[in-house]
């Protein structure tokens, strides 16, 4: 920490040395230093609004998306499997039928 | 890590033999006090070369100005993730410092026996104390990264 730094903390909080002594750095920046606006108020965090998270993939091409990190974990062979059974389940309209069925399911519990 | 445990400054706790010790986050005042350490122990170890016949008074003399700027250039500094922490004794050094209630028997004990538990907590001290100690952690790694984009020369 910075002299003029202690000096803050020391003048504007009154606080001993002692006493300063006694904080953390993480302490003293997160806390004895919050935000604060123009007016010297403390500011609350900003929340904006929450993206709400997709459960299931809504088309082929996110699917694909979603299983291309498994790649490594499952090995050449598996993958091309999976990716087969996935295009086959769109292609028959299966896939698609699953996903109404959830989706009815959610609404009506909403 | 919750906002409480991150700020509080509630100390950790080891259980050792059916009794509990605590370990204090790392406030400026242990900090300082480490840096004091350091710099008294390197002083000794001068002392001691000097009291042997293996420094004259003129090397002595030399050493001990050396000492200073070292202590001056900040070496032995207790910042985040620091180099000072990287052997065994400094961070035996630290520990006494942050379990004052410890006896020192019982802490070479705890440090010998329970090394792994040791690590985790002064890991987790360090990133309670100070303010983004994973992310500078983080930065100082990608820097060293032999993939790390290097500027011109």
């Amino acid at each position: 920490m910075t002299a003029f730094r202690l000096a803050q903390v020391v003048e504007h909080f009154h606080l001993t040395l002692e006493q300063a002594g006694e904080l953390t750095d993480r302490q003293i920046a997160g806390i004895l230093f919050h935000a604060r606006d123009k007016e010297g108020r403390l500011s609350p965090p900003l929340i904006g609004p929450q993206k709400e998270q997709q459960l299931y993939p809504l088309s082929l091409e996110e699917e694909l998306e979603w299983l291309e990190p498994m790649k490594s974990l499952w090995g050449e062979q598996q993958y091309e499997e999976a990716i087969k059974k996935v295009k086959q389940l769109w292609e028959s309209g299966t896939r698609q039928k699953q996903l109404e069925k959830i989706l009815n399911q959610q609404d009506a519990s909403e | 890590m919750s906002v409480e445990a991150a700020y509080l400054g509630i100390p950790r706790v080891i259980n050792f033999e059916g009794q509990e010790y605590e370990i204090k986050l790392i406030s400026g005042k242990v900090k300082a006090e480490f840096e004091r350490l350091m710099e008294a122990r390197v002083a000794e170890r001068l002392a001691n070369q000097h009291k042997r016949g293996a420094l004259n008074r003129q090397e002595y003399q030399q050493e001990l100005r050396i000492l200073g700027a070292r202590v001056d250039s900040g070496e032995f500094a207790l910042l985040n993730q620091s180099t000072a922490l990287t052997t065994a004794w400094c961070q035996l050094l630290l520990l006494k410092l942050l379990m004052p209630t410890c006896p020192l028997e019982t802490l070479e004990r705890i440090y010998d026996e329970r090394q792994d538990e040791i690590q985790y907590h002064l890991a987790n001290i360090l990133d309670e104390s100070f303010p983004k100690t994973k992310q500078a952690a983080k930065e100082l790694e990608a820097k060293n990264s032999p993939f790390a984009q290097k500027e011109p020369e």
